[in-house]
């Protein structure tokens, strides 16, 4: 009888292993030399995740085989919260990209250890890009679903549609280029000319006597808040940056010009503050597209919140 | 020893369900696989710690991919069709992804291909013009006579019994096998989308809504339309965000 037991408890066990995690894209792409070598790549780095979490290890990445900048990115990714693929096999499209090509809508479970705080959703889909010779570029989470349909959901007709993905693919990479500390695709994702304003509470003091809160705008250059920026990233360990709510808003007249507002919540070491973060992307062209003004406002004057009149947006900027 | 053998074929049961259940979900998921990797489909998915919430999101992924490859396929011709045909043919599968609802769904291109490349069907945006109708009553008989107060003499209306076989088509996914049908038994020549219809000539028109539910049978006749329904007069301008696909009988 115990015998009986043993066997059909490893029999079920055998049946929910996954081993090698298997990737099939679909179509997409027509050279099988990189299909297979992205497909393998993918393969490798699925597989060593689970078998990672699995041993509650850290990520091995010399059996992925990816560059340094996907390690860094990867292990920053882990550090925040290990995850888990759950599917043993996946079928995707290959998506051809300006640089190379990206498989998408891959399911992961994140598995928080409790460390750090997980405001997230515990079901999030990663984003594996590759260069068009099928080497790894890039290992992302995408936008959250809730988001992503917010947005879909609001377009008004194709090319709106394609350009609505186009900006949240971009969205998420720029939030994931801060949590990776990425000063590099942030240099080069703001335009020369970009426009920096942010916004802190400041006490006005009235001749009453009285003060009261407010907002006080501060201007600056790209080159200033990049050297800003790099100097808030060597003195933080941890920075994380999540959007809690999205609105992409096509400009009337040139349709190249999207203005996007997230509410965006912004944690590095012990500090924390909530705000609204619009930013001007020109797509004019969609392999390298721009931010032309990033503004940030505080969420709330003292505990009061901030009017929806007052946050920036595409009305306020003349293009 | 009883208590023993009873906890035993508990046990048994137990895992026996949860295998069976395993077993169903990996069945699923291989038939999903097995449409993902096949490109003679467009499908849509979406996971969700809701069911509902899941599948209405795979529906409406779904309904911008069949939007943006009816665009690719037929960029001259009106999506509108492929997506009613999407809605009649899709398929829904359900399952479970740990503690979350996977929903996905899925048609086959050749199920949604528009009538035929020839003569697909245009979405008219219409006004909303109302027609102008002069109908008067016989208070006498209580029957509505068309004939008077109209500066055209109009006829009454029969209906002829190809006409009836017209009336039960309720469905935009009915019209097609409808046409082909007539068309093999050589009882009609030509036919095509609202935007081809020749306007010197009787005809017959499907208006269908963007659900697919025909909205109006008309009969072009003289340049007059009929409701074969209501069997009055009417107009294909009464029916916005309609589309129509107009045949004639030998």
């Amino acid at each position: 009888m115990r015998k009986i037991l043993l066997f059909l408890v490893l029999l079920s066990a055998s049946l929910l292993k996954a081993d090698n995690i298997k990737i099939t894209l679909s179509d997409g792409i027509d050279n099988p030399t990189v299909k297979s070598k992205i497909e393998r790549s993918a393969s490798r780095i699925l597989t060593e995740i689970n078998q990672a979490q699995k041993e509650n290890r850290s990520l091995n990445f010399a059996a992925m085989g990816v560059s340094v900048r996907v390690q860094e990115s990867m292990a920053m990714l882990w550090e925040n919260s290990p995850f888990v693929c759950t599917d043993d096999e996946i079928v995707e499209h290959c998506i051809t990209t300006g640089p190379g090509y990206q498989i998408r809508n891959i399911p992961l479970m994140m598995k928080p250890t409790g460390e750090r705080v997980f405001n997230e959703e515990d079901y999030q889909e990663a984003v594996i890009s590759f260069d068009k010779a099928g080497n790894v570029e890039s290992f992302y989470l995408s936008i959250s679903m809730n988001l992503y349909m917010n947005v879909i959901k609001s377009n008004l007709e194709l090319t709106d549609l394609r350009r609505r993905q186009l900006i949240l693919d971009y969205v998420e990479q720029f939030r994931t280029a801060y949590n990776q500390k990425d000063i590099k695709f942030l240099n080069q994702v703001f335009s020369d000319d970009a426009l920096i304003i942010t916004g802190k509470v400041i006490q006005q003091k009235h001749s009453e006597g009285f003060s009261t809160p407010k907002i006080q705008y501060n201007k600056q250059s790209k080159e200033q808040y990049i050297k800003n920026l790099s100097r808030i990233f060597k003195k933080n360990s941890y920075i994380k940056v999540i959007f809690n709510d999205i609105e992409v808003m096509r400009h009337p007249v040139n349709p190249n010009f999207y203005g996007v507002t997230l509410l965006q919540g912004w944690t590095s070491g012990e500090y924390h503050d909530d705000g609204y973060l619009f930013l001007l992307w020109d797509f004019t062209n969609e392999n390298a597209p721009q931010i032309h003004v990033r503004t940030w406002q505080p969420d709330k004057i003292g505990s009061k919140p901030l009017d929806k009149n007052e946050v920036f947006s595409l009305s306020d900027f003349d293009i | 020893m009883e208590i023993k053998r009873f906890t035993i074929c508990l046990l048994l049961l137990v895992l026996s369900t949860f295998l069976c259940y395993a077993q169903t979900s990996m069945e699923i998921k291989k038939e999903i696989n097995k449409i993902k990797r096949d490109t003679n489909y467009i499908y849509a998915e979406s996971t969700n710690k809701n069911l509902n919430e899941a599948s209405e999101n795979a529906q409406t992924i779904f309904e911008i991919q069949i939007k943006e490859w009816g665009e690719k396929q037929y960029p001259n011709d009106s999506i509108e069709t492929c997506i009613v045909k999407a809605k009649e043919k899709a398929i829904k599968l359900d399952t479970r992804r740990g503690e979350l609802y996977r929903a996905f769904v899925y048609v086959k291109k050749s199920d949604i291909m528009p009538v035929s490349c020839n003569s697909n069907v245009k979405v008219v945006q219409l006004k909303n013009t109302p027609v102008k109708e002069s109908v008067v009553a016989n208070e006498h008989e209580g029957v509505l006579d068309l004939s008077k107060g109209n500066s055209k003499e109009m006829p009454a209306i029969q209906l002829t019994a190809a006409e009836e076989e017209m009336r039960k088509v309720k469905r935009f996914y009915d019209i097609e096998p409808y046409i082909t049908a007539l068309t093999k038994s050589k009882q009609v020549e030509h036919y095509g989308k609202y935007a081809n219809m020749p306007q010197d000539e009787d005809c017959y028109l499907f208006v269908y809504d963007r659900d697919g539910k025909i909205r109006a049978w008309l009969k072009k006749q003289d340049r007059v339309q009929y409701n074969l329904k209501t069997l009055q007069q009417d107009n294909i301008n009464n029916y916005r965000n309609c589309g129509a696909i107009w045949f004639q009988f030998k």
